[in-house]
């Protein structure tokens, strides 16, 4: 379909253009929510893929994005042999190729660290998560960027479903304390006891140690995942996974006095 | 003289001085982006939205499917 962005995948793979998704879409691939409407590629600098690259994007009218109408831009080999990374603007979309990448490098240093997936039916080189990372890290937008809010809330780090150093260093005192924890407990509420433990908050068990009272509601806790595999990348504020609770059905009645005599559900008369 | 492309000529030309807010966050911002959305109409806007919308749902299934969920 002609000026479909979705198309734009097949386009480079039917002509066998090397490219390795990246930016936005890539973070879609892995969880991420945030929409964009432009695809983020690094491209191979080798003289045949650019050559592959020019002859692939000709019919569908590449042009310099944000530059005025009317230049004389021809996206061919010899421009892209000159120039490194493009901003376009495509009868498909919004394409930006870049020869190499900040926090990541060029093609061939970023390939180890990509993933293959089955775009309509193509197959698609991605960015994989770390490297995904980084690379947003390197960048240092305020947005994007470990520092910001909003990347705590939408990009997984490493110490997500770690415990903080903080309580980790009071479960280790309370361990090394005479009668203190027990070997089978651990800070981040899981426990080698093969029977079904009670999920309760990590703090409240450490709180409840100390004589306060635990917390009354049980922790939202999503399903472990094996360590090779990333944590999925969760928008979502913290205080929302306390606020959802089990909703307390309304117990009934028991008022006796409150039930119809059973004479009245029998329609029987009233005694003389 | 001053660049006319500069933003803060172009903000300080209708009398506006310049947010330093604005302006450190502008640089992380692919504003050809906003300037080539302007270009458009409001019905090609949505259509440019969906079709990203489209690519981006094809693409998270395809991490979903590959991650095995």
């Amino acid at each position: 379909m002609e000026g479909d962005l979705a198309n734009i995948v097949s386009v480079f793979a039917d002509a066998g253009v090397e490219t390795i998704l990246i930016g936005g879409l890539a973070g879609q691939a892995h969880g991420a929510s945030r929409l964009t409407q432009d695809v983020d590629f690094i491209y191979s600098r080798r003289a045949a893929n650019i050559e592959r690259l020019a002859t692939a994007l000709a019919p569908h009218h590449p042009y310099l994005r944000g530059a005025p109408p009317g230049l004389p831009f021809r996206f061919d080999r010899a421009t892209i042999e000159r120039g490194l990374n493009f901003t376009l603007t495509t009868s498909l979309g919004d394409v930006d190729l870049l020869g190499e990448m900040l926090g990541g490098g060029n093609y061939e240093q970023v390939i180890p660290h990509t993933v293959m997936l089955s775009v309509f039916g193509r197959a698609l080189r991605v960015l994989d998560l770390p490297a995904l990372i980084r690379a947003k890290r390197a960048a240092g937008r305020p947005r994007t960027s470990k520092p910001s809010l909003s990347s705590r809330l939408c990009w997984p780090n490493e110490s997500a479903r770690s415990p903080s150093a903080g309580l980790l260093n009071a479960w280790r005192a309370r361990r090394e304390s005479p009668g203190g924890l027990d070997d089978r407990e651990d800070p981040r509420g899981f426990s080698r006891d093969p029977r079904p433990q009670e999920k309760i908050n990590p703090r409240s068990r450490l709180l409840a140690r100390r004589g306060s009272p635990p917390r009354r509601f049980r922790e939202l806790r999503l399903p472990r995942r094996p360590t090779h595999q990333a944590a999925p990348i969760t928008c979502f504020k913290p205080k929302t996974h306390r606020a959802i609770h089990p909703a307390t059905p309304p117990t009934p009645s028991r008022d006796p006095l409150a039930a119809p005599h059973p004479r009245k559900l029998l329609n029987l008369p009233a005694p003389r | 003289m001053p660049d006319e492309t500069d933003d803060a000529s172009v903000l300080r030309r209708f009398g506006l001085e310049p947010d330093p807010v604005i302006e450190a966050y502008k640089r992380d911002v692919d504003r050809t982006l906003l300037r080539q959305n302007l270009m458009r109409t409001p019905a090609e806007r949505w259509e440019t939205l969906a079709r990203a919308a489209r690519l981006a749902a094809e693409i998270r299934r395809a991490g979903v499917s590959r991650r095995g969920g």
